[in-house]
């Protein structure tokens, strides 16, 4: 797969423009079972926003409620100002998207199918051998999608999302079935597009590659929203400090006139510590102050994994709000 | 919503089932017509002078929309559902619908491309035995191709024949897609698509014979109305005993297909397409 730099196309943004996407208060009911509750959040443009969630939680409903193919019980979709739901072609104009596993007529050439497309999308036929380059197809286009490979078929999947160069590009595991190489090739090129300033919602169970390429995060867990924000704030807020000092009784006199520090361990000579970005300077200077021996001090990083973990497994054993505290510490240390 | 006509009518003729049914009905016209010659030359006097009159003008002309019409009910039937039902086995609604086009287009979209396909089946089906009756009469039996032409009292009957034919068979292509949109399943809307076929004849034939209002039931009948469209006699003669009157059987056709039809609509717009999770 040929990966260049892309350029999307996009809205005129100007300092009033409206967020390329918005969604406002989504609810999604099958018959009594909530799916999705009450999901907000806005996504500004160049922006790439990871949406997570363990299997169930949502994720899929709420980007077919995105595209109308759901019918949200309660909220709002607007993209780039236009309410998604009463003005449905004017508003997913802006859209292309690869939902779940690709679908495509099977009966019809790679070229056919995204013909297809172009026509209802009323867009030059020229585009459609440039989105099948960028994805590599080239070569296949005059074959039936019915002998392609998954690989094959989603990247077909791709190109069919980028073929009118949209505003917003939701793509809903765009690594599925893709070999090691095709993998590391789609992975680039949505890399690529997100440089270019392509405004993506990306969804996908691999949690590496959405830290590599996401610029923020929505995680759900059965139906709620559990965690959102910039990437970077959310994993450095929740950072972790271990702290190995042989003068325990000492240290412990010192936290308990510090109500901002959180202890989350302790074991003989090791504490493990949550300190606010903001209080890590003042934190250093106290145990100086107060002169207590540091053996190691040392910042722990979290990966997205981990966040993800602590916040979703949470939210599945929690009963009450000490509880999921202590557990999503407790998983935060792994 | 032009658009979406000529997207969907070219899946429609690319799709192999359709090409299918189409060759399937010449086929059998061939053999009908086969058949026809053959019971023309060695049948009993009164069977081979009826054989004779439909292999001549006009009668080759009712026959052959006739048997159009007979195929297409069964063949048309199930390209419709398959056609719909395709949509929801292999997920490709959510390949057109996240293009913004409105749900009642893409519906619309569809009747509009299967009513071009009947269009197509019934002339293909009708044009072989058309073409080839006369000159097989003329070769085989010694007749003239045309018996007594009257084009003036013909003419209308000659135009309306195939407009008739292609209304008749509405009716089977809007039932079978409004129970593929209702149920998302081919076999059921093909199932019970065929099974009216196959029944509401013999049910008004039924419903009549028990008399009194039993017998005012069939009159609402869509199929056996729909089949009175084409079973009336386009060159004169009697009506089929216990069959409608064309101008009803036109109405209770148009009745139905417009309530299923917005109905249909209704349906698909307020229901969820489903997405199965891979995750």
């Amino acid at each position: 797969m040929r990966v260049t730099s892309v350029h999307a196309r996009q809205a005129p943004i100007s300092a009033a423009s409206p967020p390329v996407l918005e969604v406002r208060s989504l609810t999604k009911r099958y018959s009594r079972r909530v799916v999705l509750r009450d999901l907000s959040f806005t996504l500004e443009p160049g922006q790439v926003l990871g949406l997570l969630g363990p299997n169930g939680a949502g994720k899929t409903t709420a980007i077919c409620a995105l595209l109308g193919l759901v019918r949200p019980d309660a909220g709002q979709v607007l993209i780039l100002g236009i309410d998604a739901r009463r003005a449905p072609q004017a508003a997913l104009r802006h859209v292309g998207a690869l939902v779940e596993s690709p679908t495509f007529y099977p009966y019809l050439s790679g070229w056919e199918n995204l013909a297809i497309l172009a026509r209802l999308r009323r867009v030059p036929e020229r585009q459609i051998a440039t989105s099948l380059d960028r994805v590599g197809l080239t070569q296949a286009a005059q074959q039936r999608v019915g002998t392609y490979s998954l690989g094959m078929r989603q990247r077909l999947a791709i190109a069919a999302a980028i073929l009118h160069e949209p505003a917003l590009l939701i793509l809903d595991e765009p690594t599925n079935g893709l070999d090691p190489q095709g993998i590391v090739e789609v992975r680039e090129l949505v890399r690529s597009l997100a440089a270019g300033g392509q405004t993506i919602l990306l969804c996908s169970h691999v949690l590496a590659e959405v830290q590599q390429t996401c610029s923020h995060v929505l995680i759900l867990a059965r139906g709620e929203t559990v965690a959102t924000g910039a990437l970077a704030d959310l994993l450095t807020s929740n950072r972790t400090f271990r702290l190995r000092t042989p003068d325990r009784e000492r240290l412990r006199a010192v936290l308990q006139q510090l109500s901002w520090v959180q202890v989350l361990e302790e074991n003989d000579e090791l504490v493990r510590l949550r300190i606010p970005p903001d209080r890590q300077e003042a934190f250093s200077r106290l145990l100086v102050e107060h002169a207590i021996p540091v053996l190691e001090l040392c910042r722990e990083e979290t990966t997205l994994e981990q966040f993800f973990l602590a916040m979703t497994e949470a939210d599945a054993s929690a009963s009450g709000e000490p509880t999921r505290r202590r557990s999503i510490w407790s998983r935060l240390r792994g | 919503m032009l658009q979406a006509v000529a997207v969907e009518w070219f899946k429609l003729r690319r799709l192999r089932l359709f090409r299918a049914s189409v060759l399937l009905g010449i086929a059998l016209s061939l053999f009908w017509l086969a058949f026809a010659l053959w019971m023309a030359q060695r049948g009993a006097p009164a069977v081979r002078e009826q054989f004779v009159e439909r292999l001549t003008f006009p009668g080759a002309y009712e026959q052959a929309f006739s048997l159009a019409a007979s195929f297409g009910e069964t063949f048309l039937a199930i390209v419709a559902a398959t056609f719909v039902a395709n949509e929801y086995s292999w997920g490709t609604w959510r390949l057109i619908l996240p293009t913004g086009l409105p749900r009642w287009q893409a519906l619309g979209a569809k009747l509009l491309a299967l009513l071009a396909g009947t269009v197509v089946f019934v002339l293909a089906t009708a044009f072989v035995p058309l073409s080839a009756a006369p000159l097989l009469a003329a070769l085989w039996l010694d007749r003239p191709a045309l018996v007594a032409p009257d084009m003036e009292e013909w003419l209308v009957a000659v135009l309306l024949l195939p407009v008739r034919t292609v209304g008749s068979l509405v009716a089977p292509v809007v039932l079978a897609l409004a129970l593929t949109v209702w149920t998302r399943s081919q076999s059921v809307a093909v199932g019970i698509t065929i099974g009216l076929v196959l029944t509401e004849g013999v049910l008004a034939a039924l419903l009549q014979g028990l008399g009194g209002w039993w017998a005012k039931i069939p009159r609402f009948f869509y199929l056996w109305n729909a089949e009175a469209i084409a079973r009336t006699p386009a060159f004169g003669g009697a009506v089929p005993p216990g069959m409608p009157p064309l101008g009803q059987a036109v109405l209770v056709v148009l009745c139905w297909t417009l309530v299923l039809a917005t109905l249909t609509v209704w349906w698909f717009e307020h229901r969820d397409i489903e997405v199965r999770s891979s995750s």
